[in-house]
């Protein structure tokens, strides 16, 4: 018999839940759905007539409470019917479910309006339902509707429109009105009153604890559900011999309870399962996120060693401190305390610096040694954080020992260079006084014997005088020539937007182009970026070496012009005597002259001087060259960079000790 | 009143250097008295009438070499400027240095003129030329 109602009422359960699923496709196949729409639907599902123990189907509105004012004014010009205490109530929740539609409308007037999030009975059965997006019923509750003295369970179904929830549709079901459709179950109608009793409010929430049952007479018993007294009476209407009205009523009773009982075991059950699920979910999710700890864990760790970086953290307001332990880190595996094993020239500094304030940040950096006794510079950063309100400094220890004997080394040579680079431009400077007083002297004295010894004197004398003349102003020219050459490394020189061509013609314009040589300038570029100086410098130096060495009564030199790769490529070319195959390595030396006759000047520090400044500036000079047919320079010049760092041959260093 | 005749005081370590002024004074007939000092030390003895040298007699104008042993041309102007009464003594600078700045620090110091040696003409001639012009022309402090 039991069984049999039991079985009974699992049926009328998945009807309930069906009618309820049928509600949640209307939601979430309409933009909008009235009070009309809803109405009609549950009527036209007749669930009131054909499974009658639901009291009542509504439809809540997932709100914000910041949109609760808006939408009950909404509500009121939408709804003149709704009574004067209507209100959205209470507005104390993060999200509000708000009573919307509720069929039949009488009867529950009272419940249009009321948040069901407020309740934590409620609350907890709405959580559940979203979390699993399936029909959830509640712990026992009073219903509202009835001026909270009925008790009742709700099943609530969430709804969502293009996947956003936007309410739950609810069943309510009065618990005394599913004893009475138990009756028709056993074919036999009966009565229930609600004796009151126990408030809901202090009974616990579970059936069985609290469930009595007392025969008073024949016809009547009184059982206690949820801590509420009912009376069950048999109805009069199907007369029976009085022998069997106890064994009716008794049944009556036990259908009544069984009902009640197979709902919440059904009700708990599911509960149960989809906590479990939402467990079995969350503990995924936690393993998920312990392997991502790991992980992360790991390389932090990793990263940490291969930076030689040591975490700390210090508790100023309980002196609790704590530190990775990175066996790589040259203070891992050391006790003693930090002041004993800083530098003594570092240690007045380091006591002397403030701990960071909350919000502050602090640098500084320290020799401290290592469990060797060798001192290692580390940078120590720490910031001042409020935690629990205890003052805490969490910070780094960066060993930055190579860096810091890079930098110096760095530091140091190029002191070494700058002392060098001075040295020398004092030497030249000393050189061109120094070396050009006696010459000067020299030939004073050549013009004082010229004056003061006789006019007739013989010719010998006269050529030696005059051969000391020439060789005193080679000797100027070489001093001139050697200061050019000592400058002619410097890498500075602007670089500006040059018209190449019109630099070349500015060149040529300050030469003098002996008579039956003819220059050529071949240049179709636009203005390009270089460092113009040194440039003409260079271009200067091969046109006037092409010039002087020419050796034909009519010549021609070429000046071409052309950009590649990020490169000007300049060529002077010349239909001179050309350069022998064997001189061409030597031609760039310094004071190399390939002809020893007088008749060439200069002292052939040109060429030199080019192959310096080019190396000086990222280029470079190559010669092509054709005995008797002439030789071609050509000049490969960086566009738009900066000058080579030749002066800074100290990047190359030797590698770290 | 006949001006006094200036007294010309050269100051050059390199004694050829300084024949080589005297020539020229010869060669354009200038008769002006010329005394010689080999640094800057012997020059102030000189124009104070100290260690046992002849004062000079103002008018002076002084020819500075700006490179000398003991004291060169910038201490020399330094003390000059400093003295109560030779700060106003006319001096040009006859050097071989180019450099910019020795310049600055000659005319820091209020010289008249600042020479380079290559660009005085053979045997200075040009600079005589100048100075005998110059003293004709300029009234000097005396």
């Amino acid at each position: 018999m039991t069984e049999e109602v039991a079985s009974s009422i699992e049926f009328r359960m998945t009807a309930y839940v069906q009618s309820l699923q049928g509600a949640r496709a209307l939601f979430e196949a309409s933009d909008e759905v009235s009070a009309t729409d809803f109405s009609v639907y549950v009527e036209s599902i007749g669930v009131f007539d054909e499974l009658p123990g639901m009291q009542a189907m509504g439809w809540n509105r997932l709100l914000l409470p910041e949109d609760a004012a808006s939408y009950e004014q909404l509500m009121r010009d939408r709804t003149p019917s709704l009574p004067d205490s209507y209100a959205v109530r209470p507005i104390t929740t993060d999200e509000l479910m708000v009573v919307e539609f509720v069929e039949p409308v009488a009867g529950n007037q009272l419940a249009f309006g009321f948040n069901i999030y407020s309740e934590e009975r409620r609350a907890a059965a709405i959580e559940l339902s979203r979390a699993n997006n399936s029909a959830a019923a509640t712990a026992p509750v009073s219903l509202v509707q009835d001026n909270e003295e009925v008790p009742g369970i709700l099943v609530l179904l969430p709804t969502a429109r293009d996947g956003v929830t936007n309410g739950a549709v609810v069943a309510v079901f009065r618990t005394g009105d599913l004893l009475a459709a138990a009756a028709s179950d056993i074919g036999r109608t009966f009565s229930v009153q609600d004796l009151g009793g126990i408030s809901l409010a202090d009974s616990e929430p579970t059936l069985l604890s609290a469930t009595s049952i007392a025969v008073d007479s024949e016809a009547q018993a009184e059982i206690e559900i949820y801590g509420r007294r009912w009376l069950v009476s048999l109805g009069s209407d199907n007369l029976a011999p009085p022998s069997q009205l106890g064994l009716m009523l008794g049944a009556a009773v036990s259908a009544a309870f069984a009902m009640a009982l197979a709902w919440l075991v059904h009700a708990t059950q599911r509960t149960a399962e989809l906590a479990d699920r939402k467990a079995a979910f969350l503990t995924e999710e936690l393993q998920v996120t312990n392997n991502e700890l790991g992980i992360l864990g790991t390389r932090l760790e990793r990263g940490m060693r291969s930076a030689d970086v040591l975490v700390w953290e210090s508790n100023l307001s309980t002196g609790i401190t704590w530190s990775s332990a990175d066996i790589d880190h040259p203070e891992a595996g050391i006790e003693d305390s930090i002041l004993e094993r800083i530098h003594p020239h570092d240690l007045a500094e380091y006591e002397a610096r403030p701990d960071p304030e909350p919000g502050q940040t602090r640098e500084h950096q320290f020799r401290l040694a290592d469990k060797h006794g060798t001192y290692r510079w580390i940078l120590s950063r720490s910031q001042g954080v409020l935690r629990n309100g205890d003052h805490v400094v969490i910070g780094a220890h960066i060993d930055v020992t190579d860096q810091r004997e890079r930098t110096d080394l760095v530091v140091s040579l190029n002191e070494d260079l700058i002392n060098r680079n001075q040295a020398l431009r004092d030497f030249t400077h000393v050189a061109s006084h120094d070396l050009r007083s006696p010459l000067r002297a020299v030939g004073s004295l050549v013009g004082f014997l010229r004056e003061d010894l006789p006019a007739d004197l013989a010719a010998d004398a006269q050529h030696h005088l005059t051969r000391i003349d020439e060789r005193v102003a080679r000797m100027s020219q070489l001093i001139d020539d050697l200061l050019i050459y000592a400058s002619a490394h410097n890498t500075e020189g602007r670089v500006e937007l040059v018209i190449v061509s019109e630099a070349v013609q500015d060149i040529l314009d300050t030469i003098e182009i002996p008579t039956g040589i003819i220059t050529i300038v071949d240049c179709d570029l636009p203005a390009i970026p270089i460092a113009k100086t040194p440039f003409s410098m260079c271009v200067r130096n091969l046109v006037d070496n092409a010039l002087k060495h020419h050796d034909k009564p009519n010549g021609q030199v070429a000046i071409k012009l052309h950009e590649a790769d990020g490169y000007l490529h300049l060529a002077v070319s010349d239909n001179g005597p050309g350069i022998e195959t064997a001189y061409l390595p030597k031609i760039f030396e310094p004071f190399r002259r390939l002809r020893s006759d007088e008749k060439t000047p200069g002292s052939g520090i040109g060429l030199s001087v080019i192959e310096r400044a080019t190396a000086a500036h990222g280029a470079h000079v190559e010669v092509d060259s054709v005995v008797g047919e002439g030789s071609t320079f050509t000049i490969v010049w960086p566009i738009n960079t900066r000058p080579a760092l030749t002066s800074n041959n100290l990047l190359q260093q030797p590698s770290r000790a | 009143m006949e001006p006094k005749t200036v007294t010309l005081l050269v100051v050059d370590d390199d004694d050829i250097d300084r024949e080589s002024i005297l020539r020229s004074l010869r060669k354009e007939r200038i008769t002006n008295p010329v005394l010689t000092a080999g640094d800057g030390v012997e020059a102030l003895d000189r124009l104070r009438g100290t260690n046992g040298a002849a004062a000079i007699d103002r008018p002076v104008i002084v020819i500075l070499d700006w490179k000398m042993p003991r004291m060169n041309g910038l201490e020399f102007l330094q003390e000059l400027r400093a003295d109560e009464h030779l700060h106003d003594t006319v001096v040009f600078v006859l050097t071989t240095s180019h450099d910019e700045a020795d310049i600055l620090d000659a005319y820091k110091n209020l010289v008249a003129g600042y020479i380079v040696k290559d660009s005085a003409g053979r045997d200075f001639i040009d600079l005589v030329q100048m100075l005998d012009a110059y003293w004709r022309v300029v009234e000097l402090p005396s």
